[in-house]
């Protein structure tokens, strides 16, 4: 079978000495700065995209994807032996791998994390090869409507489904489509808001705004509120292996968090976070003893960390089927990518198989990397995150600074990083969450882009598109989730209001 | 009647409105054009007029609610932010290693309990350590140490 033939090429690929080396690298450092409190998943690959410029852009890419799954597991490391999330996936872990670790339990708890996320991701990727060539060949009869109508869904999606406040949401999204706009238009060649700086002709530069609005916002915030409880437990190698009776409670909540994670993770929009939220839910319900959780119990752990790493694989579908990304460490992706002048849509299974293979199959050398790294490394870990803080804030300040400035040589963009730090800041005191500003910053030029075609071809009549088979079931989908939403902001209201009456009433008997 | 707001949340939604606002006015020193023949004008001024509408939204629901401006922390803002325009001022003028030096020891002001002793070390660490990574093993393309005249 034609696909059995890929396959070997992307193992071919992955498993080149380059690529092999990168890939550990990758996992290594995206581990590194999963651990340390404070530094996500997201600012770490905007962090260190800079450097994979030099490299080839299938080894940059593996880089960054094991620099994302290496977060990922790195961010659970932090939550169970500090309850503090390392990543926003991450959170749910704390629940019980905090617990957990307070028995003394933590290598155990260690120990679930990184089977449980080997398999949720070893699932993930096979859901990759198995369902990317059935999705490329559908995509190849997609048109700009199509395109378009599952952008909005996406954008909407990421706006609205994991924000506790929708409206803050979409205002983000808004604000990374018109930052998208900023740079020179392409139909017309009209430069807009560009403020009389030529710098800002090719738009605001991506790894300025990445690293400003995440990675700087995310040192302001990280050094005022850094508890550092130290972490006084030696973690043994048999405090790790887990009983029989614990290996058999997770089995079933491995596979159901990757079934959720990797149905979560696929769609565009929707990323890990949510994946790793219901699975937690879905296994409490389910339990037969739902008072375990929040006390240790191991399915609150298996199941959400599953979840995490399949999700984290299947995001790459719509990415580097469609061009679509499915969250914003995806858009981060995709924006490498499109530095590196590889364009993700159907067209790369076809014409460079070699880059989709082969990233596809260093997916999963990085997870088993990862496996083989993490177990006995453990140790090293725990003593990361003793290091307090302050020594390591003016280094990842530096490695910002002249991550940016090498892209262009560009002081010019050292200021904007300068300015997006700012901006992050003072939107994330406000609580906004940003990540949605970024998928819009990515998405709003190829909305713009595929807009403007389906209204060519259809010749202004907006309802082509409703009218079409695909888009018009995506565009009803977004329809349907902007009335959730705002049965969401009602419903939000009204309880607020019920419960200060409720206060009100109980204060005054 | 004393109106009850969520300050903190009215604050927020005057920012977003207020960029949407400088935006869609912006977009109108472009051809808008109609939705058939789109000038560079149109989605910036579709874009800023739904950001202005979601700023002005969310000042809506802000009503009726209770809570205060969040505070932020202004001294690590401040060191972070000041650290960050030093090495953009100092790099292309003197070069890597000072420029770092002065960014880590102005960032690690924002940490109170830091010590001069401990930010000199970590300073000249940092230093050493880019300028050999970056200069010596990646070749990226900056002066270690530069006179600036």
């Amino acid at each position: 079978m034609d696909v059995w033939n890929d396959i070997l090429l992307g193992f071919e690929v992955a498993l080149s000495t380059t690529n092999l080396m990168y890939c550990f690298f990758g996992v290594f450092l995206g581990t590194f700065f999963g651990v340390l409190p404070g530094i996500g998943s997201l600012a770490a690959v905007s962090i260190l995209m800079p450097i994979t410029f030099y490299l080839e852009p299938t080894t940059a890419l593996v880089m960054l994807g094991g620099v994302y799954y290496g977060a990922e597991y790195g961010g659970s490391t932090s939550s169970i032996l500090l309850n503090l999330p390392g990543t926003p996936s991450n959170a749910v872990t704390c629940i019980d791998g905090y617990p957990l670790s307070q028995q003394g339990r933590a290598g155990l708890a260690l120990f679930m994390t990184t089977i449980a996320s080997f398999l949720g991701g070893t699932f993930g990727i096979l859901a990759l090869f198995g369902l990317s060539p059935i999705i490329v060949s559908v995509a190849l009869a997609f048109g700009p409507a199509e395109y378009f109508a599952i952008m909005i869904f996406g954008l909407i999606a990421a706006a609205t489904v994991t924000q506790d406040a929708p409206a803050k949401g979409l205002a983000m999204v808004a604000l990374g489509l018109l930052l998208g706009t900023v740079g020179t238009d392409i139909n017309s060649g009209v430069a807009r808001y560009d403020l009389g700086y030529f710098e800002l002709h090719e738009g605001i530069s991506f790894i300025a705004l990445a690293m400003g609005l995440f990675g700087v916002s995310e040192i302001i915030i990280s050094i005022t509120s850094s508890v550092h409880k130290p972490f006084n437990q030696k973690v043994t190698f048999r405090s790790m292996i887990p009983t029989g009776d614990e290996i058999r409670r997770s089995v079933m909540p491995i596979i159901r968090g990757a079934g959720i994670g990797g149905l979560f993770g696929a769609l565009p929009g929707t990323g890990p976070s949510i994946g790793t939220f219901v699975g937690y839910a879905v296994e409490k319900r389910i339990s037969r003893d739902p008072s375990r959780f929040g006390k240790g119990a191991i399915e609150g752990i298996a199941s959400p960390e599953s979840a995490n790493n399949a999700a984290v694989q299947t995001a790459f579908i719509p990415t580097l089927t469609l061009g679509i990304p499915g969250s914003s460490v995806m858009a981060v992706m995709m924006g490498a990518l499109l530095i590196h002048g590889v364009a993700p849509g159907p067209q790369l299974m076809n014409n460079n198989p070699d880059i989709f293979w082969g990233l596809a199959a260093s997916f999963w050398v990085g997870n088993v990397l990862l496996l083989v790294l993490n177990l006995p490394v453990i140790g090293l870990w725990v003593r990361v995150l003793k290091i307090p803080y302050r020594f390591l804030y003016p280094t990842v300040i530096c490695l910002i600074c002249i991550g940016v400035y090498s892209v262009r040589t560009s002081t010019f963009d050292v200021a904007l990083v300068l300015l997006f730090g700012l901006l992050g800041y003072v939107l994330r005191m406000l609580k906004f969450e940003l990540a949605p500003l970024l998928i819009g910053f990515i998405l709003g030029p190829m909305i713009e882009e595929n807009l403007r075609r389906a209204m060519l071809i259809y010749r202004g009549d907006f309802l082509e598109i409703m009218q079409r088979p695909i888009s018009g079931s995506v565009l009803g989908l977004t329809f349907l989730l902007l009335v959730w939403t705002g049965w969401k902001i009602v419903h939000n209201r009204r309880r607020r209001t019920r419960e200060a009456m409720d206060l009100a009433l109980s204060a005054n008997e | 009647m004393t109106f009850r707001t969520d300050k903190g949340e009215l604050l927020a939604g005057l920012i977003i409105a207020v960029i949407g606002s400088c935006f869609l006015f912006g977009a109108f020193d472009y051809r808008v054009g109609t939705i058939v023949r789109m000038g560079p004008g149109y989605l910036p001024m579709a874009y800023g007029a739904i950001t202005l509408f979601l700023g002005l939204l969310i000042m809506l629901l802000s009503l009726g609610r209770d809570g205060e401006v969040p505070r932020p922390s202004l001294r690590a803002a401040l060191a972070v932010l000041l650290s960050i325009a030093s090495f953009g001022l100092f790099l292309p003028r003197v070069g890597l290693i000072p420029a770092i030096l002065v960014a880590v020891l102005i960032a690690m002001r924002g940490d109170p309990d830091a010590r001069l002793k401990t930010s000199l070390i970590l300073a000249g660490s940092v230093a050493l350590a880019a300028w050999l990574v970056f200069i010596e093993i990646l070749g990226l393309t900056m002066h270690a140490l530069r006179l600036p005249f």
